[in-house]
């Protein structure tokens, strides 16, 4: 861990908290004040100072030094949080998300929006001073001296801390915030002398007595991002000896003794942390290479004939093998989020646009507890937001016009997420007016997307929308008119291995519906052989395998009647191959239609944990991926709509490649 | 980080000037490791000290437990608030 | 902040090289950018892949492609024998790291080698391209080029290689090309 690091997750915990942030304060503007989102709206606040201020970040410590001091204000009802105060809190929110994307991105944080932060904090200062001009007082402290109780803190910080770019120093200083420190002792024993240190070695101990009415999570915060490899021990000294040593769990999850007796202190949001440990997804894609690895490795010994040769060994090899899948199977479960990651922007979405275009929306989310791999929950929400946002542009219908339609003024949105049968399907649907055929069609005969005289279904229809370069809206707004078109969408939730559906019906709404496999990192294949190399395919395009003989003069098989075109995998590759008695025939689905593909021989079914190619390969064409099989070798995987794609092609061409046997 | 050394018979004087901190440790370290041999008392100037911290004490006290006799003198401002929030005025012997 | 300034750095400038053998000449590679060196074995080969891309293999559960430098450098493909082996080297692109195979005839040994070993200047009539050798090592019988890794193992310029071999199929209707199709995951 480093300093880039520990940034690196003071901008993650800050946004989360913004998160929290946004949906207390939308709760707040829906459904009232309560003293939960108030405490909400504090606690981020007060959470970002901190971090903040451990890192010197002027700017942020400043800002939400403003905002906290409101916050106590309205968290003690001394002020109230109206729906103009809200508004202000929103857009200080918003300012603190562009410090935040500002300190990822290395920016200078007081060049961020200076103007913009000048005047938020005079507006702030105006409530502020408006409101309680008596108001000062560190706020940590206004919660009552009475409360006030002495802590015994015992810091044995991680050898690197210092070279993490970290001081003790500003630990201290940030206690100091928090309440009167009554005692330091800085212990130098283990300090060797200078030939023997090492400059950046933290040697130093400190034992201190801190009297503050903070909670223990509180001051137990102080030192979230020394946490790693420190030994951190907090004691509250006023109350019986039985109140057990808290300490502060390291990241790594050894044990975590939360006896908190009577520390009402510990909020949800610490309680949520002291169950979630937080990792790079980079080490779990490590932990997964390697699971895998595993997995492979315990098939060959199954397999080895010493112990085919004895029951017993044979019997403890299968029990190991089953372990091994299970841990693979909990490996990449880790790997699994909720896909309210992505659900919960859309409320402020959803406000901001009501706002703009003066339309009364009811959004409606369910189902935000369904799993499915992180990595497609990143690159989800584009697409989603750019659905929801059509949606609210041109679907749902302005207030006059619903009424006009007898529809009730305020329209519904609805984004609902569930599993079904191995696959996530997500749905975006609103009671809008519906898409109108016989405007896209109009639109798509105009754009020469489609021949005039053409016959199209009405599904043919609504999937024209998903056509490159077709936009529905006559006048292009400045939600939707973003130059991404719903192509774009459809080519994102295809590299996700999934499909989108549009359901309409003229006057009464939209429903998009999107199916995504649960996770891109495993699939179930089928492995086929050409000469020396081994190559597999999706097994859920695979719908026969057949015995191959050519008789005809094409390449066009003869299934039961049906035609069938096919292609050699040999020729398209340009492999030597001598096939020991009859070739094979796999029949493959690809979207709409059937095509063939003459390979040596099967190997069989595997689940194949699927390697991204990633680095240089990434642009060669005709495979999607590759895998790992049970000897260790690579198999590449086969882009079959590509292949057939290219095979399409090169039956155009004058000179057919594809000689018959 | 200047660091100017004075070796005189019966006394070496240091005086460390500018920042202190994590990114000259190892420097000062490197430089005040000249004095480690020297079996005179040592006097170390702290008063044009701008900045200093944990790592950069770290380091003057890891000179002390070298040494055995070091003085450290006249501390600057920056040297003194460190100092104080950190309770080490009784490790460093400070002559004033 | 970089941690540790000290460490790494070779005292007064001495570094590491790696000699290794290919097609009858020694060349070196400065010993920063090498992960590790592996036998050759395992290396399952691409279909419709230009030359220089003799394949992919398994390190550990990571896929690795394996380049073949003779053919980079404009020379014969590279014949596999008892000594070859892989050199594994990072490439660094951007922000991203990513590791390469390199097949070479045999490595030979590992040099320190005195700042003042090194000239500067790459010399012609080496049969190289100039941008690929970073210096040249001092040495009884002559010099020894040294690579400049970043330029042979270029990823803009390897994939450009790439994308031209497959020339023949780039005017795709977008409607039939799923073909980037879960590279994503």
């Amino acid at each position: 861990m480093d300093l880039n690091e520990s940034l690196g997750i003071l901008v993650q915990e800050a946004r989360e908290l913004l998160a929290d942030m946004e949906v207390a304060l939308l709760a707040i503007e829906a459904h009232g004040v309560e003293p939960d989102r108030i405490n909400a709206l504090f606690r981020a606040a007060h959470t970002i100072k901190g971090s903040a201020g451990l890192f010197g970040l002027d700017p942020i410590v400043s800002f939400t030094h403003l905002m906290e001091s409101l916050l106590v204000d309205v968290r003690s009802g001394e002020l109230a949080l109206e729906p103009e105060l809200a508004g202000l809190m929103f857009n200080c929110a918003d300012h603190l998300g562009s410090l935040i994307d500002c300190l990822e991105a290395g920016g200078d944080l007081s060049a961020c929006e200076p103007d913009l932060r000048m005047v938020l904090m005079d507006s702030l200062r105006d409530y502020w001073q408006a409101e309680c001009p008596a108001a000062a007082a560190a706020p940590a402290l206004l919660a009552g001296s009475t409360d006030a109780r002495t802590w015994q803190i015992q810091l044995r910080f991680a050898p690197d801390l210092l070279a993490q770019g970290m001081d003790p120093q500003s630990f201290l200083l940030y206690l100091t915030n928090l309440g009167e420190l009554l005692s330091i002792n800085t212990g130098t024993e283990t300090l060797p002398a200078l030939a023997e240190m090492d400059p950046e070695i933290c040697y130093l101990t400190f034992d201190l007595e801190l009297l503050t009415a903070a909670s223990e999570a509180e001051i137990a915060a102080t030192f979230d991002f020394a946490r790693d490899g420190s030994d951190i021990r907090i004691r509250c000294l006023d109350e019986p000896a039985a109140s057990a040593v808290a300490q502060v769990p390291a990241p790594t999850g050894k044990t975590v003794i939360n006896t908190g007796t009577g520390n009402t202190g510990t909020s949800p949001r610490n309680g949520r942390e002291s169950s979630l440990i937080k990792v790079d997804s980079r080490k779990l894609d490590e932990l997964i290479d390697a699971v895998g690895e595993l997995v492979i490795r315990s098939a060959s010994c199954h397999a080895h004939p010493v112990i085919r040769g004895n029951s017993a060994l044979a019997e403890l090899m299968e029990s190991v093998g089953g372990l091994v899948e299970q841990i693979r199977d909990r490996a990449l479960n880790m790997r699994m989020v909720p896909i309210g990651e992505v659900f919960q922007r859309f409320p402020r979405v959803v406000r901001d646009v009501c706002q703009e275009l003066g339309k009364r929306i009811d959004l409606q989310i369910s189902g935000a507890d369904t799993e499915l791999d992180k990595s497609m929950v990143e690159k989800l929400t584009d697409p989603l937001l750019h659905i929801v946002r059509n949606a609210m542009d041109h679907g749902i219908e302005p207030v006059a016009d619903r009424v006009a339609a007898g529809k009730p003024e305020q329209g519904i949105l609805r984004l609902n997420a569930y599993h079904q049968s191995g696959a996530v399907v997500i749905e975006i649907s609103d009671d809008g007016r519906g898409l109108d055929t016989a405007k896209i069609l109009r639109k798509a005969v105009e754009r020469g997307l489609v021949a005039p005289e053409a016959k199209l279904t009405e599904r043919d229809i609504f999937n024209l929308i998903f056509a490159a370069g077709f936009s529905t809206a006559d006048q292009v707004t400045d939600l939707s008119g973003r130059g991404v078109g719903m192509d774009v969408v459809r080519q994102n939730i295809e590299q996700l291995r999934g499909s989108i559906d549009i359901q309409s019906t003229k006057g009464a709404g939209t429903r998009f519906h999107i199916q995504l496999p649960l996770t891109l990192a495993i699939i179930d294949g089928f492995e086929v052989a050409v000469g020396d190399s081994h190559f597999v395919l999706p097994l859920d395009m695979v719908v026969e395998c057949l015995e191959f003989s050519a008789s005809t003069g094409n390449d066009i098989f003869n299934l039961r009647g049906q035609p069938l075109p096919y292609l050699r995998l040999a020729q398209q590759f340009g492999i030597d191959s001598t096939p020991e008695g009859r070739e094979c025939l796999v029949v493959l689905q690809c979207g709409e239609q059937r095509a063939g593909l003459v390979v040596d021989r099967f190997v069989g079914e595997l689940q194949a944990v699927i390697k991204p190619l990633g680095h240089l390969l990434g642009s060669m064409r005709g495979f999607s991926g590759s895998t790992i099989l049970g000897d260790g070798s690579v198999a590449l995987l086969l882009d079959i709509p590509a292949l057939v794609a290219r095979a399409a092609r090169s039956a155009t061409q004058p000179l057919s490649l594809h000689g018959a046997t | 980080m200047p660091v100017d050394i004075e070796t005189n018979p019966g006394l070496t004087q240091v005086k460390i000037s500018g920042s202190c901190t994590i990114f000259e440790a190892a420097e000062l370290r490197q430089t005040l490791l000249a004095v480690a041999g020297v079996a005179t008392p040592v006097v170390v100037d702290l008063s044009a000290i701008s900045d200093i911290d944990t790592a950069g004490l770290q380091v003057l006290l890891a000179l002390q437990k070298q040494c055995g006799l070091v003085l450290f003198s006249k501390p600057s401002r920056a040297m003194q608030t460190a100092l104080d929030l950190l309770n080490l005025n009784r490790c460093f012997s400070i002559e004033a | 902040m970089e941690t540790k300034p000290q460490q790494g750095k070779q005292e007064n400038g001495v570094r590491q090289y790696l000699m290794f053998n290919l097609g009858g000449e020694t060349y070196g590679v400065g010993i920063n950018a090498i992960r590790e060196i592996i036998e050759y074995q395992g290396v399952t080969g691409i279909p419709l892949a230009p030359a220089f891309l003799r394949g992919v293999i398994n390190l550990r559960g990571a896929v690795v492609p394996v380049l073949d430098l003779s053919v980079r450098f404009g020379r014969a493909v590279t014949s596999i024998n008892r000594r070859t082996c892989i050199v594994i080297v990072e490439a660094v692109q951007g922000d991203a790291i990513h590791l390469l195979g390199v097949i070479v005839d045999g490595v030979t040994e590992v040099r320190e080698v005195e700042p003042d070993q090194v000239e500067q200047q790459p010399q012609f009539g080496l049969g190289l391209r100039s941008d690929f050798v970073a210096g040249m090592l001092k040495r009884e019988q002559g010099f020894i080029p040294v690579l400049d890794l970043a330029a042979v193992l270029s990823t803009r310029e390897l994939e450009s290689l790439i994308d031209s071999a497959q020339a023949p199929s780039t005017t795709t209707p977008s409607t039939m090309t799923p073909a980037t199709l879960a590279r994503a995951g």
